[in-house]
């Protein structure tokens, strides 16, 4: 399985190390400069996270701002008892969830693909990112939404996450706060799911 | 037929190419730093007001009716205290005015239009339109 390139697996110290002058920030009380720090380390990363669970561009990049909106109000009673990362990563799930149970979206992902391709944007499971290719190459490349959609969770967040984030399972298991090797099994099944999807789809075209 | 292995290589290079979410950059702070300024806005301004306000409102209607309350309360009790244990008779001769059973049916039957025609506006004051009217006045 390749699982490209490895980092570290970020204990809570080690993350705790990174955001030291955060910490330090948070201390003093300057909460402007911690929200800064953050947006400017984890708002990608919160965005990926938020797309994982909800796949809806708009809806994802709506609620990675609220999760920086509620971490600015929260900041005060951080505790540290968790890295701030962590934390982070949790009321992005938390707020993701919430979201996704009260608006019931369960919008299949072709949706997405086709209203992708209706506005022209490029970045939603982006046909666009396939334009450099040759005609011959983008036909012969499957349907990722269709596949995903009929991948369950939470194989379908992980294989989501894992080709947002570069393909690096401890970025996966620290954003989703899984081990490692949970991560790793949950994307080979995944991909033997897919792969299983995939050649279903073959023989009936 | 597609061997196992072609299609593992051809799902990944698909996956590689299609799953992407948008990049985000400093308009994304911008938007989340209005945002936030918005929401202190809102905390601050109408909503402190608006609820001092109706509190303020709210306690001066119950320290009326609790005046008016309180004072029939005592008042009655003064009246039956005096009949009941002073021996002092006390008779209240009040004119009540002679009305024909006809105006007393007119009498009921507006009144009874007018009950309704309240009892509907209150009920429709606790509905969004109802608050949102009331915000207006208060």
């Amino acid at each position: 399985m390749n699982s490209g390139p490895r980092a570290p697996i970020p204990t809570p110290s080690a993350a705790m190390e990174r955001d030291a002058d955060l910490l330090a920030a948070l201390s003093r009380g300057d909460r402007h400069a911690v929200l800064e720090g953050l947006m400017g380390r984890y708002r990608q990363k919160v965005m990926h996270l938020a797309f994982s669970i909800l796949r809806d561009p708009a809806l994802s990049e709506d609620m990675s701002q609220t999760v920086f909106v509620k971490a600015w109000q929260a900041l005060p009673k951080f505790d540290g008892r968790a890295s701030l990362s962590t934390w982070l990563y949790t009321i992005t799930r938390n707020t993701c969830l919430t979201a996704l149970e009260r608006e019931r979206r369960l919008v299949p992902l072709e949706d997405f693909a086709e209203a992708a391709d209706d506005d022209g944007d490029p970045m939603v499971f982006g046909r666009g990112q396939a334009g450099a290719e040759t005609a011959g190459q983008a036909s012969a490349e499957y349907d990722v939404a269709k596949l995903l959609d009929q991948l369950p969770e939470p194989y379908r967040r992980v294989v989501v996450l894992f080709y947002l984030e570069d393909r690096s399972c401890e970025e996966v298991g620290e954003l989703l706060s899984m081990p490692t090797g949970t991560v790793k099994a949950l994307l080979h099944r995944g991909r033997k799911k897919l792969a299983a999807l995939a050649g279903e789809s073959e023989m009936q075209s | 037929m597609t061997n196992k292995l072609d299609i593992e290589t051809r799902l990944d290079r698909s996956l590689q190419n299609q799953v992407a979410a948008p990049r985000l950059d400093g308009r994304f702070d911008a938007a989340v730093w209005k945002r936030i300024a918005d929401e202190e806005q809102r905390a601050k301004q109408p909503a402190v007001g608006s609820r001092s306000a109706a509190a303020s409102s709210s306690a001066r209607w119950m320290f009326i009716t609790n005046v008016i309350g309180i004072s029939v309360a005592a008042l009655l009790v003064i009246f039956f205290g005096m009949k009941a244990f002073s021996g002092v008779n006390v008779s209240v001769d009040l004119p009540v005015p002679q009305i024909s059973p006809t105006t007393m049916k007119e009498v009921l039957a507006v009144s009874v239009q007018g009950v309704t025609l309240v009892a509907v506006i209150f009920g429709l004051m606790f509905t969004p339109l109802g608050r949102r009217v009331r915000s207006i006045f208060t």
